[in-house]
């Protein structure tokens, strides 16, 4: 299972396909609270993946259960599922205070909250100014923002973000990727569906890397990044006495190769990540040497997904 | 804070009469701004203009009630009601499907059966509401200055003419809101349907000519009892031609129609509930 108990989504043997094209394999998943990160390249099957585990796609194989309810057969669910869409598609002769408000209307919050659920929605997307032009004239940013609002406005256990940060301006990003961390910190399952890999970072490290149809990793990144054994990590160590350092920690058990760079830098390859870093600060008391700095140089998703990819 | 919910309970899905009646709201909102409506206006004015120049140059042509059941059979039956259902009723249920915004209501808890019905039934108001504006102003070109003409008679057929061609309306719009539930390009075959199929059966004698709406749209449009006699010229051509069509039940006319209505209506939400958002992107 990835994220905190209990389970609120699994997915079993779930699969997919179009014809004779495979969109999605079979596919296992159990997710928890918190934020996941739903990565893959553009046709790897994410977005099809991303699609059945929200209930809008019936699997050709396999069964998706959101609480332990079939979805597709519980329409009643989506009470607590709040859903942002990739595409910007919205009606155009709408506002957005009227678009808002029959969203909010349709997922069953109370005629009389609807109003001042809509205007707290508009205040905190920064949206009010615009609230009453049509979302023909919308800009990007502006329909992100307002896919955000209808998402979150019942206040959903579970939300389904498909690139959520797609044509924000910098200040904006940066303020969605906090309201997101804060979701997920609140207890609520947060699947974040996206190809940009820094931003998945930002976000969570907890992770389901999918490629070509078929799920390739889950978990924790720096987990996933330990059982990659044909590429050790490569941890960097800033330090008054690189040299004596090297000479220490190549001895040690987990490590793999150092060398020294520069004055004050120690490159260290390790097998096992995990337990390199959980020995290291008992070996720095035993070695006398104080670190200043320490950098994982590839304990990042871009690595591990090149790694495990192969591209 | 803990958000655990208690899962051995599933939330029940709105109740339809409230997501239809929202989704119809909007709708309407939606399709009453659109430009097309202007145009779909302009269009409906026309048997009021073709009545007008009637009464202007043609006053001794035929009398009012003639008149008025004649641009019933002969101008909205078969063009204005399709054009108008074609305009309004397929891209109400098309478009959301086309453009993508379907997945907003897919992930609301509501049925299915609730967003199509909520979609038509804005659609078929919106249609009817343009169809009951033309003919009022059809109404208030044959009794402006004619005073002579308004009679207990005249105002039957009147009210019997709206209510057909509403009846037309929504049946219209029922069965081009099936396509736009089921097909990619609805207006081709709507158009097939109104303009190729009906056009040209609807006077081949005998039971053929009674598979196609108008038919029974039209015989449901009667004459007056007193004028028919004596019309001249074109118009007397028209009523022959409409006087030798064979007769058919008025119950059974009205039976059909609400027939159609029903199982395209049925057969709409059905093709809206197979949907998937797979070409949604």
């Amino acid at each position: 299972m990835i994220g905190t108990a209990p389970v609120r989504l699994e997915a079993r043997e779930v699969g997919k396909w179009f014809g004779e094209v495979v969109a999605v394999g079979s596919c296992t998943i159990e997710v928890g609270s918190g934020v996941v990160g739903l990565l893959g390249q553009n046709g790897a099957g994410k977005t099809t993946l991303f699609k059945l585990l929200a209930g809008l796609i019936t699997p050709s194989r396999g069964e998706v259960r959101l609480d332990g309810q079939l979805l597709r057969d519980h329409v009643g669910l989506f009470r607590r599922v709040g859903f942002c869409p990739e595409s910007d598609a919205m009606p155009g002769w709408l506002t957005g205070r009227e678009f808002l408000n029959m969203l909010v209307r349709l997922a069953g919050v109370d005629r009389a909250r609807v109003k001042p659920r809509v205007d707290e929605l508009l205040e905190r997307f920064e949206l009010t100014d615009a609230a009453n032009r049509r979302l023909g004239g919308y800009s990007k940013g502006m329909r992100q923002k307002l896919k955000l609002a209808q998402a979150l406005a019942h206040d959903p256990d579970i939300l389904f973000m498909d690139e959520p940060l797609n044509g924000m301006d910098p200040v904006s990003r940066h303020q969605a990727i906090g309201a997101i961390r804060q979701l997920g910190e609140e207890g609520r399952t947060v699947l974040v569906s996206s190809h940009i890999l820094p931003e998945v970072e930002e976000m969570t490290r907890r992770i389901i890397l999918i490629h070509r149809g078929k799920v390739l990793a889950e978990g924790d990144v720096t987990e996933i990044r330990d059982l990659i054994p044909e590429y050790p990590t490569v941890v960097a160590l800033r330090c008054p006495g690189p040299r004596e350092l090297a000479s220490f920690l190549v001895r040690q058990e987990h490590v793999m190769g150092v060398e020294c760079e520069g004055d004050d830098r120690v490159i260290v390859r390790t097998e096992h990540a995990l337990a390199f870093y959980r020995a290291l600060p008992r070996w720095l008391l035993d070695s006398g040497q104080a670190v200043e700095e320490l950098h994982t140089l590839d304990d990042n998703l871009e690595s591990v997904f090149a790694y495990l990819t192969g591209d | 804070m803990n958000r655990a919910t208690d899962i051995a309970t599933v939330p029940a899905p709105l109740s339809d009469v409230l997501a239809t009646s929202v989704v119809a709201a909007a709708t309407w909102r939606e399709l009453a701004r659109r430009k097309r409506l202007l145009s779909l206006g302009f269009l409906l004015l026309l048997p009021v203009l073709m009545l007008l120049a009637v009464r202007i140059w043609y006053p001794e042509g035929a009398p009012p009630g003639v008149l008025l059941s004649l641009l019933a059979r002969y101008a909205y039956i078969p063009f204005l009601l399709p054009i108008t259902a074609m305009a309004v009723g397929a891209p109400a249920i098309s478009e959301p499907i086309a453009e993508g915004t379907l997945v907003y209501f897919w992930t609301r808890p509501l049925r299915r059966h609730a967003l199509y019905l909520g979609r038509v039934s804005a659609a078929a108001i919106v249609s009817c509401v343009l169809v009951l504006l033309s003919q009022t102003a059809l109404f208030m070109v044959v009794i402006l200055g004619w005073s002579e003409a308004v009679t207990l008679e005249l105002v039957r057929l009147h009210v019997e003419m709206t209510v057909v061609t509403l009846f037309g309306t929504v049946a219209y719009t029922a069965l081009f809101g099936a396509f736009g539930a089921g097909l990619k390009k609805p207006m081709i075959a709507a158009i097939l349907v109104a303009f190729g199929w009906e056009r040209a059966v609807v006077d081949i004698p005998q039971r053929i000519q009674e598979w196609t709406l108008q038919f029974h749209l039209q015989n449901l449009v009667h004459w007056p009892e007193s004028g028919v006699e004596g019309v001249r010229g074109f118009i007397e051509d028209l009523l022959s031609k409409a006087l030798q069509r064979e007769p058919v039940p008025t119950w059974q006319s009205i039976l059909v129609l609400l027939a159609i209505t029903l199982v395209a209506t049925a057969v709409g939400v059905l093709l809206l509930r197979r949907q998937q958002l797979d070409r949604q992107g």
